[in-house]
């Protein structure tokens, strides 16, 4: 009996202590401001000046807000403000102190990155978000063409929240998350890309459609941590089929007396061979495209092999310039974009130890590398001929 | 009825005297044993002159019977007989089921137990005629276990016609029954019942000794038997199972369980009970075995939504908001952002108020049943959630938990799981998903102790038999039923012969799908 009455003094004292202490860690919902995109940029006097942006729950037109309306009319669903900082921590804390509401990092889907601190370099950032456990490294670490601040203020208009919108054309085109950049970037022998993401008017001729939108268009190419410099529209091509991202996407070239074709490309494939020749490594690029019709600006007549040999091999030099342009030109400034390195490190371990890890950048602009490009059209599409063109009788 | 006036009289039960040749002292004794007891009827009437006696309780004996195949007769026959004992037993009445007794202790029995009891001048013995009778509810359709498929007849409250019903299922000599009388001042009578051959002799006299230990005044429903008879009384899971329906508790005395039927209630105890016996309906044998495997998995989801769906919310919302995906996450943040209570309470207010809401329902007539749950919807759903006091996706986690709790087949598992609720959601507020794991890892422990009657609760998963799987998670076709339960049956375990139901293949088909048939037997 005296037993049992200890064990429920226990159980009480126990119950008590649980619930009695205070120290929950519980936070509301409410309590909390979900960062859905990061900022980072850097003043003139050299500090990060980090920006944020939320969403506002109340703003979103959720049932018993009372608020509805969504964020297309009047104020925004979302609210961007920055910090000041010698640290992006301290960045965020001097944010803090105007947000009623907890930063809360976890749901940070997008980390934009200003052009201006990504040529000084970006280790200190990649530091702070892999270092505090909530964020994740499925975050889209993207360089920003300005200021990235001026990213966040802008306005897309197809997802409540621009953070959204970045992610979702992130993913569409090159697909390269934090997690990507960093294991370019940790491994000898490769240097790290970055898609690069600007504020652009919306196109259209209404007095109100000026409205500020976001897109990704171009790649920064980085050595070690630090932004060179930004591709243009037919390197960015060159480098979405080295990083095997072209299917389902399309390319454009004349194929006749500067009449256009776009194919679409429906498959690759891509290998990296090499060659070691005096003690110097060669490489083999090897590419195999599949890709239909989309449109035919020229008469020639699909239908005939000749013409479809014709169009294969134009589509050939054209990717193998694409990629050319890219390679030379991040080559020769010794930069290893496609981890030609990383390559010879797997494969010739021992050579690339003893004799070109060392100088591997100086080595870097003088090396050969072949590219092969063999293309298929599949289809052609309904119609294989002109459909201006007279029947045959 | 009448028997609770007779309470005022000298307990009957301790008269131990035998029927006096005298009619005279006779009546008076009963009359004075029965006073104020208005429904006891003595009808005195002569043989050739000689005085005799019918007394009966009034509404619990067929009087038509009385009156055609014993008074009729005896007044119209006796004239040539001789007035004895035997004469009058067997020859002047033409009642199926006629007994005689000696004993004024077990006449006052057979009087309350509703026989028709006759005296009869220089006598000394009371002639005893089974005429029970009265308006009884007659067999209906099970209300608490409906059923699509299946026999539509359900107990009663009369013990006779409930034996009756399983007998009539189970025609074999094998069915044995043994009575027993529990209840200081109700004496309700009980049938033990299971298959000779099939249920373990342990088992049952291991239920009998259990029933034996009953000292009661009253036993009013199977409730009361259950509580008193069971393994671990403390625990939140009922370890027995009951049912309505006859065919249920064939079903179990052919896997080996025996079955307590009571008079009075038309709840049948099964003995001994599983977990996984109390998610599985009767209808899970008589549909397609493929739509019960789907049930019984659709079960077991709904039973953990039921149990853990407002913990998990809470704890996700409140500890966990990483979880959830950030549209999904903007949404809930959307919804709960004019709600001025903390998640816990505002799962405690919709949680309390649903139970609030079942319960006025359950006992109102029907039709003011449908204006509580109308209002009910549109005060608590609706309107709540216009005020800002709740929030939308809180109505939504607590009618998909009330939905997921109706899933379960039996009502008593099903109270359980509601009950466990409420502590899984403060721990969920305390300690988050930390604390729902450890709720549920108390839970586990409980239910692997648990026994019902010597049987594990959660036998055969816990302790694991793999052969005796194919009646828990699955149902396998009744072809492949092969064996009984072995966890519960204690001899006899083969169950069917049957082979494979498909014709004969023929010599096109192949080699190899002729020994795939094979397997299967």
């Amino acid at each position: 009996m005296k037993k049992r009455r200890l064990q429920a003094a226990l159980l009480v004292v126990l119950l008590t202590s649980l619930t009695l202490t205070g120290c929950w860690d519980r936070v509301e919902i409410n309590d909390l401001a979900f960062v859905l995109a990061s900022g980072f940029d850097i003043t003139e006097e050299g500090m990060f000046r980090v920006a944020v942006q939320v969403p506002l729950p109340g703003a979103m037109g959720g049932a018993g807000s009372g608020g509805g309306g969504g964020g297309t009319g009047g104020d925004k669903s979302f609210y961007v403000d920055s910090g000041i900082g010698r640290t992006i921590r301290a960045a965020n804390e001097d944010l803090q102190k105007r947000m009623s509401r907890q930063l809360f990092f976890a749901h940070q889907r997008v980390v934009i990155v200003g052009e201006e601190l990504s040529r000084k370099g970006i280790n200190p950032i990649l530091d702070n978000i892999t270092r505090i456990p909530q964020s994740r490294l499925t975050n889209y670490l993207l360089i920003a063409k300005g200021d990235a601040l001026d990213i966040l203020n802008a306005d897309p208009h197809l997802e409540r929240v621009p953070a959204e919108a970045i992610r979702e054309i992130a993913k569409m085109g090159l697909e390269h998350d934090l997690k990507s950049f960093l294991y370019e970037y940790r491994r000898k022998g490769m240097d790290p890309i970055a898609p690069v993401v600007e504020v652009v008017q919306t196109q259209n001729k209404a007095a109100d459609g000026q409205k500020p939108e976001v897109e990704i268009k171009h790649i920064g190419i980085f050595k070690r941590d630090k932004l060179q410099f930004i591709t243009d529209a037919r390197e960015t091509n060159g480098i979405l089929w080295m990083e095997q991202r072209m299917s389902g996407k399309s390319m454009t070239f004349p194929i006749d007396k500067n009449q256009d074709a776009t194919i679409n490309i429906t498959g690759q494939s891509f290998k990296l061979d090499h060659r070691v020749h005096n003690n110097q490594p060669e490489f083999l690029i090897y590419l195999t495209v599949k890709g239909t019709v989309l449109e035919n600006l020229s008469h020639l007549n699909l239908e005939k092999p000749q013409t479809y040999n014709h169009i294969e091999n134009v589509m050939n030099q054209a990717i193998e310039s694409q990629i050319k342009s890219i390679l030379h030109k991040t080559m020769e400034k010794g930069i290893d974009t496609f981890g030609l390195g990383l390559h010879l490190y797997q494969m010739e371990n021992r050579l690339w130890n003893e004799k070109w890890k060392h100088r591997w950048r100086e080595i870097l602009p003088d090396l050969r590398v072949t590219v092969k490009v063999d293309s298929h059209l599949e289809r052609v599409g309904n119609v294989g001929k002109d459909p201006g063109e007279e029947e045959e009788s | 009825m009448g028997l609770s006036k007779m309470k005022k009289g000298t307990d009957p039960l301790t008269i131990d005297q035998n029927i006096e040749r005298n009619i005279e002292k006779n009546e008076e004794f009963l009359r004075a044993l029965f006073t104020d007891s208005t429904d006891l009827i003595f009808r005195t009437f002569s043989i050739e002159g000689v005085k005799a006696l019918l007394v009966f309780i009034d509404g619990m004996v067929d009087t038509k019977s009385i009156q055609f195949h014993a008074l009729m007769h005896m007044l119209t026959r006796a004239d040539s007989m001789q007035l004895n004992l035997q004469n009058v037993k067997n020859q002047m009445n033409s009642i199926s089921s006629v007994n005689e007794t000696k004993k004024m202790k077990e006449t006052v029995s057979h009087i309350l137990d509703g026989n028709c009891i006759l005296l009869v001048d220089r006598l000394d013995h009371a002639i005893v005629f089974d005429a029970k009778g009265g308006e009884r509810r007659s067999v209906s359709e099970p209300e608490s276990e409906a059923a699509i498929r299946g026999p539509r007849e359900g107990f009663t409250e009369n013990l006779r016609v409930n034996t009756s019903l399983v007998r009539r299922k189970l025609k074999s000599q094998h069915l044995k029954l043994k009575s027993m009388k529990l209840g200081e001042h109700t004496k309700t009578s009980l049938a033990i019942m299971y298959l000779e051959d099939v249920a373990s002799s342990q088992l049952v006299e291991e239920v009998t000794r259990r029933l034996e230990k009953v000292d009661i005044d009253g036993v009013l429903e199977s409730g009361y038997i259950e509580e008193l008879i069971e393994d671990n009384p403390w625990s939140f899971f009922p370890q027995i199972q009951h049912t309505e329906r006859p065919d249920t508790v064939a079903a179990n005395l052919l896997e080996g369980r025996i079955a307590i039927l009571l008079d009075g209630t038309p709840f049948a105890l099964i003995i001994p009970t599983t977990f996984w016996q109390l998610i599985q309906a009767s209808e899970d044998y008589y549909e397609r075995f493929h739509i019960s495997i789907f049930l019984r998995w659709l079960r077991l989801i709904f039973i953990a939504i039921a149990l853990f769906l407002p913990a998990l919310y809470i704890a996700v919302t409140t500890y966990h908001q990483e979880m959830l995906p950030t549209s999904l996450l903007l949404s809930v943040a959307s919804s709960r952002e004019a709600i001025p209570f903390p998640a816990l309470i505002e799962a405690l207010i919709m949680e309390i108020s649903f139970e609030a809401l079942r319960e006025a329902g359950v006992r109102l007539p029907k039709t003011i049943g449908q204006a509580v749950s109308i209002l009910g919807a549109l005060v608590v759903g609706q309107a709540a959630v216009q005020a800002g006091i709740v929030s939308a996706p809180m109505v939504i986690i607590v009618s998909i938990t009330g939905i997921a709790s109706f899933t379960i087949p039996r009502f008593n598992l099903a109270i359980s799981i509601r009950l466990l609720r409420f502590p899984m959601m403060i721990l969920a507020a305390i300690l988050g998903l930390y604390g729902i794991l450890i709720g549920l890892i108390l839970l586990t422990a409980h239910l692997c102790k648990l026994r019902s009657f010597g049987v594990p609760y959660l036998a055969p998963v816990a302790p694991l038999t793999l052969h005796e799987m194919k009646d828990i998670f699955i149902r396998v076709p009744w072809w492949s039923m092969k064996y009984r339960p072995k966890h519960v049956a204690g001899q006899n375990l083969e169950r069917e012969n049957t082979q494979f139901p498909s014709p004969k293949r023929t010599l096109r088909s192949s080699k190899k799908s002729r020994t795939k048939g094979e397997n299967r037997k």
